[in-house]
């Protein structure tokens, strides 16, 4: 895309943003929503001002990325290894795979009753949330990025010498890369919304604590509040992603 | 080949949405109550399970929400029809204009029942500062938790590590020592207390609103949706008679109350026994004097003050604008 | 030295057996570059795949100097028609691959690794990606990776079908120059009959399928040879004989091919 065509297209979006929350601030305003159920940009925007000077909003999206990004990595460290493996190996595939498919419809939420009867209400409870959420998806994704590494490459290799591990670290490790962080990426984005299961039960701060807290003192906009503070950062993670993809896939064009 | 599978298919369809419309029209007025496991609730259980809302006309199915908060939405929102919750779950929603439901009364009084249960190590309530407490967010305990700690030169809020558990699962919290106090109500505050070590620093009687109004911190009010009682004025009066003849029931009848108790609650019959000696309950006649300033209107006022001040709420509201005594039989 | 003995490959497509090679026999001395030629789909690839030790011979054996092919073996370079470059490494990274498999400390295998791609006339290209590269350099970092490893046999699976004519020219006398100058037994294949007799000692005409030898003519051409030879007398009846041969066969596959 062309720098003007890009521009373009951010103004576009920019506009939109900005026209979507006038129409919203109006019609609250005006009464043609009732602000009972739908709270005003402005009236959310006051309750983020109020969180920022206590300290308490800072302190939430910091509690709340760091479970998430623990939780994330440790599944990521699990998943790539024996993904890598699982993919080339027939066997041990066929052994995991009726674990997988057990795993892998089970939300988060799902998981809360089993880490609390075994790691209790602290932040390893939290990160296990996060890690359950997150793995079944990210292995699924690298299977599947490993198989799509072009057997060609794997022949060429074993042609030029190399054994088993080789062709693993070598040829199957960046030929996948590319798929891998795209997926990566997008667990990460699905690792946010455990957070909020994470931080139902035995938490006092973060984000998804906030929302529940929020709910339960009938704070509406700070519910509101909550949940945009999450899109923000997880944007922000996004964005920050995509300049690490950039920076370890450089053979690959037009990320 | 392809069209007659699709016509039987509508056909079935049809027949299924005709059968379950006139199976609901046929059927009693299905309604829901919500409430949590606390003795409060026995009215309901028994108006449920002496017939007193079928013989209203009413099919009551009751559903166990724990949080006052999540109550009020249920009956706010339309898909509960009636519940019993802790008043202060009451305020923010007025002071936020949420008119969708009334306030017809409290069935009860019955201070003693909820306070600080703490773990060995904690020797009182000045301890609890940067410990890990567990408390139900915006229930009546978070306000005795803060009344009592307020004493103690504590702001609870900034001073206690306040953590959010529900009231089912603070036992494993508390057993598994992950937590160093919690806040909570019976049945759950005696269960707590069972576990070795455990004691209580506090109750809402220690509290000054007990102090000044004799009433708990939170006491229970009774809440009606208010589309529902608008449009059937006369089936909303006979199903509050319905649940006051519960309330009858349980102060005249208590052993009898207890057994029906046990059927909604974990407990033994014993202890449900020697619990329900701690309630005075409030029938249909008191309703006037509960709903005026010689009432709860002097405690609520005080609540109010508190949500205001810790900035819960930015107005007070007119809570007079939701009493509808006219609904009582 | 290369011996296909008796060799036969048959498998599943899916449907049915189909019977790629059939009693195939070919001795290839050491130095020669044998190219074989034939219709699409008659099994020279599945025979250099098995050479290479990529697939095993349903039936027979194959020994390269006397010892059996069991598995794949770096004595057999191979040389892939799209190339199969790894697009992460660079041209010396892709080049060095066989030295490091081998154990060869950094210095050494980059030392040596930068005189191929001299050889291949890619001076200076040592730290572009592949994707920087045309059709024609990518195959010249190719024979580089492969020559580098210095396997005792060259096998070369249609190498130049995807360039245009002319880069494929310039490639073929590069391929004749570095041959002559490292001496190995090469195994070539091709459908270009004039590509086989620009760089072929032998031409072997294989059969449709299922593929068995069906000629083997010996090239005496003189060397070194050039584009231009196409037009002497003795070329122009070389070809005419191996058309002969080889259009039976491609009339065969039209009409019967699966």
């Amino acid at each position: 895309m062309s720098r003007l065509v890009q521009y373009r297209t951010m103004i576009i979006s920019i506009i939109s943003v900005i026209v979507f929350g006038l129409v919203w601030e109006i019609s609250g305003r005006l009464g043609w929503v009732s602000t009972v159920f739908l709270p005003t940009p402005s009236a959310i925007f006051q309750e983020g001002m109020a969180l920022l000077r206590s300290g308490i909003l800072q302190a939430d999206i910091l509690a709340s990325t760091r479970r998430v990004l623990v939780g994330f990595l440790i599944s990521a460290a699990v998943a790539v290894p024996l993904g890598l493996i699982l993919g080339t190996s027939e066997v041990l595939k066929a052994i995991f795979d009726p674990i997988i498919s057990i795993i892998r419809p089970l939300p988060a939420l799902s998981w809360i009753p089993l880490s609390m009867l075994w790691l209790g209400i602290g932040e390893s409870q939290k990160y296990a949330i996060v890690f359950m959420g997150a793995f079944a998806p990210t292995l699924v994704y690298i299977i599947d990025a490993t198989k799509r590494v072009d057997p060609l490459l794997i022949k060429a290799a074993q042609n030029l010498g190399a054994n088993r591990w080789a062709v693993l670290r070598e040829v199957v490790l960046p030929g996948a890369l590319p798929n891998i962080l795209s997926g990566l990426k997008v667990v990460l984005a699905v690792a946010w919304t455990c957070i909020i299961s994470a931080e139902m039960v035995g938490a006092s701060n973060g984000l998804g604590f906030r929302i529940w807290n929020a709910k339960d003192w009938g704070n509406t906009p700070q519910v509101l509040l909550g949940m945009v503070s999450i899109s923000l950062t997880v944007l922000v993670m996004d964005q920050i992603f995509k300049q690490l993809e950039r920076k370890l896939v450089p053979w690959e064009r037009g990320h | 080949m392809q069209l007659r599978p699709n016509k039987l298919v509508l056909f079935l369809l049809v027949i299924a949405l005709i059968l379950t419309v006139s199976l609901s029209i046929m059927a009693q007025e299905k309604a829901y109550i919500v409430g949590s496991s606390w003795y409060g609730h026995a009215p309901a259980w028994v108006a449920i399970e002496e017939g007193y809302f079928a013989e209203a006309g009413f099919d009551v199915e009751y559903k166990f929400v724990a949080s006052s908060t999540d109550r009020l939405m249920a009956v706010s929102s339309g898909s509960a029809l009636f519940a019993s919750l802790g008043e202060m779950a009451m305020i923010t929603p007025m002071a936020m204009g949420n008119k969708n439901f009334y306030w017809v009364g409290s069935q009860d009084i019955a201070p003693g029942f909820e306070g600080i249960v703490a773990q060995e190590w904690i020797r009182s309530i000045a301890d609890l500062k940067g410990k890990k407490v567990a408390v139900q967010a915006a229930s009546s305990t978070d306000l005795t938790l803060h009344l009592l700690a307020k004493e103690y030169g504590l702001n609870s809020y900034r001073d206690i590590n306040l953590i959010n558990i529900s009231y089912s699962e603070m036992y494993t919290a508390f057993a598994n020592k992950n937590i160093d106090a919690a806040v909570v109500w019976e049945p759950t505050f005696s269960q707590l207390q069972e576990l070795p070590g455990a004691h209580v620093l506090g109750k809402d009687t220690d509290t000054e609103i007990y102090r000044r109004f004799a009433s708990m911190t939170s006491p229970d009010v009774l809440i009606i949706n208010r589309r529902y009682a608008d449009r059937n004025p006369e089936k909303a009066k006979v199903f509050i008679n319905a649940y006051f003849k519960g309330v009858e029931f349980v102060r005249d009848n208590p052993d009898e109350a207890a057994r029906i108790i046990e059927k909604y609650v974990g407990q033994d019959l014993e202890q449900i026994v020697q619990g329900l000696k701690g309630f005075i309950w409030l029938d249909a006649q008191d309703q006037a004097k509960v709903l005026s300033p010689e009432g709860l209107f002097g405690q609520i006022e005080y609540v109010i003050d508190f949500l205001q001040e810790t900035g819960r709420i930015t107005r007070k509201p007119n809570y007079k604008d939701w009493v509808r005594l006219d609904l009582l039989p | 030295m290369i011996l296909i003995e008796n060799v036969s490959k048959s498998f599943f497509d899916g449907k049915k057996q189909v019977q790629a090679v059939e009693n195939f026999n070919l001795r290839i001395g050491p130095g020669e570059f044998v190219c074989i030629v034939g219709a699409s789909g008659c099994g020279k690839s599945t025979l250099l795949n098995m050479v290479a030790g990529f697939t095993k011979p349903s039936s027979g054996q194959i020994l390269l100097n006397g010892q059996p092919v069991t598995g794949i073996d770096p004595r057999c370079g191979m040389i892939f028609q799209s190339y199969a470059l790894f697009p992460w490494k660079t041209v010396l990274g892709n080049v060095e691959f066989g030295l490091k498999m081998q154990g060869i400390p950094r210095q050494k295998r980059q030392e040596i690794a930068k005189k191929y791609i001299d050889l291949v006339g890619l001076n200076g290209f040592a730290d572009s990606y592949p994707r920087e590269l045309s059709g024609g350099m990518r195959q010249r970092v190719t024979i580089a990776r492969a020559l580098a490893n210095n396997p005792e046999i060259l096998l070369m699976d249609e190498p130049f079908a995807a360039l245009d004519a002319m880069t494929r020219q310039v490639l073929q006398e590069e391929l004749l120059r570095i041959v002559d100058e490292s001496n190995k037994t090469t195994l070539f294949i091709t459908h270009s009959i004039d590509e086989a007799l620009l760089l072929a000692d032998r031409v072997v005409i294989m059969s449709a399928r299922p593929g068995r030898v069906k000629d083997d003519l010996r090239i005496n051409l003189p060397r070194p040879r050039h584009v231009t030879d196409q037009l002497a007398t003795e070329y122009l009846d070389l070809k005419k004989t191996i058309w002969a041969s080889v259009e039976e066969e491609v009339r065969q596959n039209i009409l019967f091919s699966a």
